[in-house]
């Protein structure tokens, strides 16, 4: 007969091994095409103090901001608890049974040492059926940098549990109005870390992010007159890259780098060209039609550039190759569509779309086919720009009054305001 | 404990669980006790079957840190302070107005615009910038381009006036600087305007 502890032994060992087993059939999951609905379930206990180390509510606060860039991400509803219960008899044994009954895929854990202003952090994806480490990561840096760890922690759960790229370390950079002077500012993702970046009391509009996320190009009339310029955010310094006669706007860094495109009417009217983001060299113009075309946007690949055009009436988006060859009309419902954002994925076209009440984002794929309405609350919903993820949209909204920058999935759902300033927020850009 | 989870299990698997217990119980008798420190989960050390991947990262140094550099300062001094506009209204001369997301010039505005040219021919020496501005319910960067059409228009006009060209620069303020604030069919109706003012 065999006792309690053996009984308690074999259940564990024939729980590991029949979990082994399942685990491959979770697997199935891992790396499969994301789909909506879709989540993981993920249990998070709060970081742990490393022996030798003082508990510090500060590092409480980081274990929140990984659990909200789990929730954020789409993919994951978050489970915490304190604690995991360990055995009865056995403190060294977590109870891999109360696991089982919170119907788990994975779980995490971290532990944390201060030593002055560096910080250590460790922290573990587990398999909750087996309790084995399925992946570790340490990050060692100074105590301001906190929030990066966190954020890189929590998009290698997201890479590792979905093989989807996380998007918790992308910044997104917008416009702020403040009396009569509009300013560039960057943030966080989440709303973090927002810095004023020019203080120009003038008018900065049209903000893009290169593809490294080193430079911000955008419009200013900081010399008096419309201009596109571009700024080192590490440094601050601003280059002048455009200021032909008449207007120069709507800049659009190629996702290579090696462009900037943007509308320019030196040669008298509205077209768009491509410039060299050093500044030198001939504009490049690649459109041709009578009227406005302005508003240039890049495909992932860099082959395409999608833009607003007026040729036919209104303001419609349409689609070129990146030499001007083969445009397209992509929108034919509404008279009024502007503010392209191509999808990272490269499939569909974000757009606002202007009806009775205002403006809503419209979301369609980029052979014309299906608009669908993603926004649908009430005010004017406009300046669409895609999360690097392909999942989620920033937006600017003015239903509380002033305008304010906004997120949601591409489905419309988990709408969230990013941001609650005094200033008005407007032209988000958020970072590949 | 072991029959409830028996019990979650699908039908379809009972044989394999049976098999699996089976081959579990001889894992053990085997010698397997090794495979039992597995789930000592809070040992990082004890993780044989997947050794973590360690990666020490130096984050580069947070943005807040940096000082600007003086060349910053410098261009900051350079850059237009935008309370001061670059031209001033003269009494004498008056706006346009358009219709939403138009910038062909009405027959009331060919007549202020008429106006406009006598007074401009009267004062030679008088250079002028033409403002295209738009109402609110726009998109910003669409309605930059449309201001510029609205200003173009009426330069064009002025020429045909017989308005040097030299005399006219344009600007397009898109519409970033409306005279009413307001958000009703009021407030836009007036600030969908060009207004031609002389340049200091």
């Amino acid at each position: 007969m065999l006792n309690n502890h053996k009984k308690l032994t074999i259940l564990i060992i024939t729980l590991w091994i029949l979990s082994f087993s399942f685990s491959l059939a979770t697997d199935v999951y891992i790396g499969s095409i994301y789909s909506v609905g879709k989540k993981w379930n993920i249990l998070m206990t709060p970081f742990q103090p490393m022996p030798g180390s003082q508990k510090s509510d500060e590092m409480d606060h980081l274990w929140s901001i990984v659990k909200n860039d789990l929730e954020f991400s789409g993919y994951f509803s978050v489970i915490t608890v304190q604690k995991v219960p360990t055995m009865p008899n056995s403190p060294n044994f977590i109870d891999l049974g109360f696991l089982q009954t919170l119907n788990l895929d994975n779980y995490t854990q971290g532990a944390y040492s201060l030593s002055g202003n560096r910080l250590y952090l460790e922290a573990d994806l587990m398999n909750p059926q087996t309790g084995l480490r399925l992946w570790g990561k340490r990050y060692r840096g100074n105590i301001e940098l906190n929030r990066e760890m966190a954020h890189r922690f929590s998009d290698e759960i997201v890479k590792n549990v979905t093989s989807y790229m996380g998007i918790a370390n992308s910044k997104i950079t917008f416009i702020g109005k403040s009396g009569t002077s509009k300013e560039l500012y960057m943030m966080d993702y989440d709303g973090a870390n927002m810095v004023q970046l020019t203080h120009d009391k003038s008018i900065t509009l049209s903000p893009s992010w290169s593809p490294d996320t080193t430079h911000i190009a955008f419009l200013s009339y900081r010399d008096g007159y419309p201009g596109i310029f571009v700024i080192n955010v590490a440094t601050r310094k601003i280059r002048k890259i455009a200021s032909y006669k008449g207007l120069n706007s709507s800049p659009a860094w190629s996702p290579d780098g090696k462009w900037i495109a943007a509308m320019l009417n030196k040669d008298g009217d509205e077209e768009i060209y491509l410039l060299d983001p050093s500044g030198q060299g001939e504009p490049k113009r690649i459109t041709f039609s009578r009227g406005i075309d302005t508003s240039p946007v890049w495909s992932p690949d860099g082959k395409q550039l999608a833009f607003v055009s007026n040729r036919s009436g209104g303001p419609q988006i349409y689609i070129m190759d990146a030499d001007g060859a083969n445009v397209r009309r992509l929108t034919f419902q509404g008279s009024y569509n502007t503010c392209p954002s191509w999808s990272p994925r490269g499939d569909m076209i974000a757009y606002a779309s202007q009806n009775a009440g205002g403006f809503n984002i419209y979301a369609i794929s980029v052979n014309g086919q299906n608009p669908i309405q993603v926004s649908s609350s009430g005010g004017s919903n406009e300046e669409p720009s895609w999360a690097p993820d392909g999942n989620h949209i920033i937006f600017s909204c003015n239903r509380g009054g002033n305008s304010q920058l906004y997120t949601m999935s591409l489905n419309g759902n988990g709408q969230k305001q990013l941001t609650r300033l005094s200033i008005s927020c407007s032209q988000p850009n958020w970072s590949r | 404990m072991f029959f409830e989870f028996k019990k979650s299990l699908s039908v379809k698997r009972s044989l394999m669980i049976l098999m699996l217990i089976g081959l579990s119980v001889m894992l053990m008798i085997s010698g397997c006790a090794r495979k039992t420190g597995a789930v000592k989960s809070q040992k990082l050390d004890e993780t044989p079957s997947q050794p973590a991947k360690v990666d020490v990262q130096t984050p580069p140094a947070p943005v807040e840190q940096v000082a600007p550099q003086p060349s910053v300062e410098d261009d900051n001094a350079n850059a237009q302070d935008a309370t001061k506009p670059l031209a001033v209204a003269s009494s004498a001369i008056s706006s346009v107005y358009f219709s939403f997301d138009k910038y062909d010039l009405s027959d009331e505005a060919r007549e202020t615009l008429k106006k406009n040219a006598l007074w401009l021919r009267d004062n030679a020496t008088v250079k002028v910038i033409v403002e295209g501005n738009c109402d609110e319910r726009g998109t910003v960067e669409y309605n930059l381009a449309l201001g510029e059409k609205r200003a173009k228009s009426v330069k064009d006009y002025y020429i045909s006036l017989g308005i040097p060209a030299a005399r006219i620069q344009t600007i397009s303020y898109g519409e970033e600087r409306p005279v009413d604030p307001a958000h009703d069919e009021s407030a836009w109706a007036k600030n969908r305007r060009s207004e031609t003012n002389i340049l200091k």
